[in-house]
C-alpha cells in the first residue's frame, strides 16, 4: 500500500470534520497539518505555512510560558510528546500570525501505528 | 442502536489502531466504543456490554481521585466534557471490572462538529507518573 | 422525478473517443421534479451542458456535495447564474470558520477565474446545508457528512413518491476490514437506506484500491455491497475513474453484475441518459 500510514489518513480526515483545533507533526517533529479551526487560532492558513521543521514552527507563533518567558521549541507539549512518546498537557501563550495574542491549553498525544511504529503526535488545543 | 455521525465512525477506526486506551461517547452520553487497549485497562469487553449510558460505567468500574477519595459522576472527565463541553484532565485511580487497580491520567475532550453540534466526547488514558 | 446525468466521471474530465458512452464530463446530475422544480446535484464540467432555464423557471437549487475541483469546476459556466431574473440557491457543506461564499470564492475569483461570485447577474443565495432534513420546492432533502477527505455531504431527496440518494464521493470502507458490517457504523447509511435509486461512487477496481486507500473513493464491489446492505432498488455506479474507457467499464460492470444474484439492479451512470423515478420504479427514457 502506497501513501501515508492509515492512522495518519484517519487523523487527517477526522481533523477535517471536527470544530476542535488539531495540529500534528511527524515522528521528527515536522509540522504535517493543522485544520481550519486551528487556522483561526494561529492566524494563518495551513496552505500558507506548509510543512516545516520543529525549529521553525516552534518559533513561528512566538510561544511564551505563563510567566511570559519565551519558550524553546523543544519545550512545547507537542515536541515533548514526540520526543518522549507520552501524552503531555500545557498552557502557554502565542502571537498569531494575525497579530493577536492568545492563551492556549494544549494536550499532545503521541500517535503510534498498530504495529508500534512511531508516527508523530497530535495536539488538541483550546483558547483558555 | 442509532446511526453514528461520521466523526465517531472515523474516530472509532483510528482508536481501534491506537495503543492508548480510548473511550468514545455520543452526544446522548452513550458509550459507543471502547478500544482494545481500553478493554484491557477496564477489564471488560465491548461485546459483552454493547452500548450503554456512560453514567452506568460505575456499575463495573470503581473511580477514585488520586487521593483515593470516591469520585462522583460529575467529577469524571468524560462527564465534564459532555455536560460542560470543556476539556478536562486529572489523575485517577480506577479499579477495572477485573478488580485490578490502575493509577492513570485521563484526558477527556468534547467533540464538536463543523456545524456547531455536539458529536460526543472522547477520553484517553495513560499511565500516571 | 426526471433524473439526467450530465457528468459521470470522477476526479478529472476525460473526454476522448474511448469515453463517449459513459462520458468524460465530471459530476453533475439534474432533477426535474413533478411540480416543475429544478435541482442540480454538483457542478462538475457536465453542468455546462445544462440548457438555460426557460421563462417558467424562477428558481434553481444546486446542491454541492463538496468543494473539490471536479465538483465545482463547471460552476462558472452554469448558464443559470447569468440569468438576471432567476433565483439560484447554492448549498454546500458547512464549515466552522468560513462561509460558503468565501470558500467558493477561492476558485471563483482572479487569478483562477475572471468572474467573481458577487458579479453574477442572477439572484444568488448561498447556504450551508444543515446536517438533517430541510425542504426545497418539490422535495424534502436530508444531508449528512460522509467519509471523504474534507467536509463532504451526501444527499437524500424524497419527491414524487420516490427516494433518490446521491453520494458520489465516498469511501465508507476506509480502514474497515469488516465493511459493510453493522449499519449504524456505515458512513452515510441513513441517506441510502431503502432508496429507489442510489447514485454512488464506484471508481476503482479491487486491484486498484490498495494504492488509493484514503483517497476518498469506493471500489465497484464495495458500492455493490453497500447497495445490498442498504436495500436499494437500483444502483447507478458513478464517478468513473478517468483512466477507465467505455470497454473497460462495460467489462467491469458486467463482471460485477454477474458475480451473483443481487437483490437490486445495477445501472451504471452514463452521460446524457435520463431516468424517470416514481412510485412504479426507475425507468430509462
Amino acid at each position: 500500500m502506497s501513501g501515508p500510514p492509515i492512522e495518519v489518513v484517519l487523523l487527517r480526515q477526522v481533523a477535517g470534520y471536527l470544530a476542535t483545533p488539531l495540529f500534528f507533526v511527524d515522528e521528527d517533529g515536522n509540522l504535517e497539518y493543522y485544520n481550519e479551526p486551528a487556522e483561526a487560532l494561529l492566524g494563518h492558513r495551513y496552505e500558507e505555512t506548509g510543512q516545516m521543521p520543529l525549529e521553525e514552527w516552534g518559533r513561528l507563533w512566538s510561544p511564551t510560558d505563563p510567566d511570559g518567558r519565551p519558550m524553546d521549541p523543544e519545550e512545547l507539549p507537542l515536541a515533548v510528546a514526540v520526543r518522549d512518546r507520552k501524552p503531555v498537557q500545557g498552557t502557554f501563550s502565542i502571537r498569531g500570525l494575525d497579530g493577536v495574542d492568545r492563551q492556549l491549553t494544549v494536550t499532545a498525544l503521541p500517535i503510534e501505528a498498530a504495529d508500534g511504529a512511531h508516527l508523530g503526535a497530535v495536539a488538541i488545543f483550546w483558547e483558555a | 442502536m442509532g446511526h453514528k455521525p461520521i466523526e465517531l465512525i472515523l474516530l472509532r477506526q483510528l482508536a481501534s489502531r491506537l495503543p492508548l486506551p480510548v473511550t468514545l461517547v455520543d452526544a446522548e452520553g452513550l458509550v459507543v466504543y471502547i478500544n482494545p487497549a481500553n478493554e484491557r485497562l477496564l477489564g471488560l469487553k465491548q461485546a459483552a456490554v454493547a452500548e450503554f449510558p456512560y453514567r452506568r460505567l460505575h456499575e463495573w468500574i470503581e473511580y477514585r481521585h488520586a487521593d483515593r477519595s470516591p469520585m462522583t459522576y460529575e467529577d469524571r472527565p468524560l462527564a465534564v466534557a459532555l455536560d460542560d463541553r470543556r476539556p478536562h484532565q486529572t489523575t485517577i485511580i480506577l479499579h477495572g471490572a477485573d478488580g485490578v487497580p490502575h493509577r492513570v491520567e485521563v484526558m477527556a475532550i468534547p467533540l464538536d462538529g463543523q456545524g456547531g453540534s455536539l458529536i460526543g466526547a472522547m477520553s484517553v488514558f495513560w499511565e500516571a507518573d | 422525478m426526471k433524473i439526467t446525468f450530465w457528468g459521470t466521471r470522477g476526479s478529472l474530465p476525460s473526454p476522448r473517443p474511448g469515453t463517449l458512452r459513459y462520458g468524460g464530463n465530471t459530476s453533475c446530475v439534474s432533477l426535474r421534479l413533478g411540480d416543475g422544480s429544478d435541482v442540480v446535484l454538483d457542478a462538475g464540467t457536465g453542468i455546462h451542458r445544462l440548457a438555460d432555464f426557460g421563462p417558467d423557471t424562477t428558481r434553481v437549487d444546486v446542491l454541492l456535495t463538496h468543494l473539490h475541483m471536479d465538483h465545482i469546476i463547471g460552476l462558472g459556466f452554469f448558464g443559470a447564474l447569468f440569468q438576471p431574473d432567476l433565483e439560484v440557491h447554492l448549498w454546500g457543506p458547512p464549515s466552522a470558520t468560513l462561509e460558503l461564499h468565501a470558500r467558493l470564492s477561492r476558485y471563483l475569483s482572479p487569478p483562477l477565474f475572471p468572474v467573481r461570485l458577487r458579479d453574477l447577474p442572477c439572484k444568488l443565495e448561498l447556504h450551508d446545508a444543515p446536517r438533517g432534513t430541510f425542504d426545497l420546492p418539490g422535495a424534502t432533502v436530508t444531508a449528512d457528512l460522509v467519509c471523504h477527505p474534507g467536509p463532504t455531504l451526501g444527499y437524500r431527496l424524497e419527491a414524487d413518491g420516490a427516494v433518490l440518494a446521491y453520494v458520489p464521493d465516498h469511501e465508507p470502507a476506509l480502514a474497515d476490514g469488516a465493511f459493510p458490517g453493522r449499519a449504524d457504523w456505515i458512513s452515510g447509511f441513513p441517506l441510502m437506506a431503502g432508496a429507489d435509486l442510489l447514485i454512488h461512487d464506484a471508481q476503482y477496481t479491487d486491484e486498484e484500491y490498495p494504492a488509493h486507500v484514503g483517497w476518498g473513493h469506493s471500489t465497484i464491489s464495495q458500492a455493490m455491497a453497500l447497495a445490498e446492505t442498504a436495500e436499494v432498488t437500483t444502483l447507478a455506479a458513478f464517478h468513473h475513474d478517468p483512466s477507465h474507457n467505455d470497454n473497460q467499464l462495460d467489462r467491469l460492470f458486467a463482471a460485477a453484475a454477474e458475480e451473483r444474484d443481487w437483490p437490486f439492479k445495477l445501472a451504471p451512470a452514463c452521460e446524457g441518459v435520463t431516468l424517470t423515478l416514481g412510485r412504479q420504479g426507475v425507468f430509462r427514457r
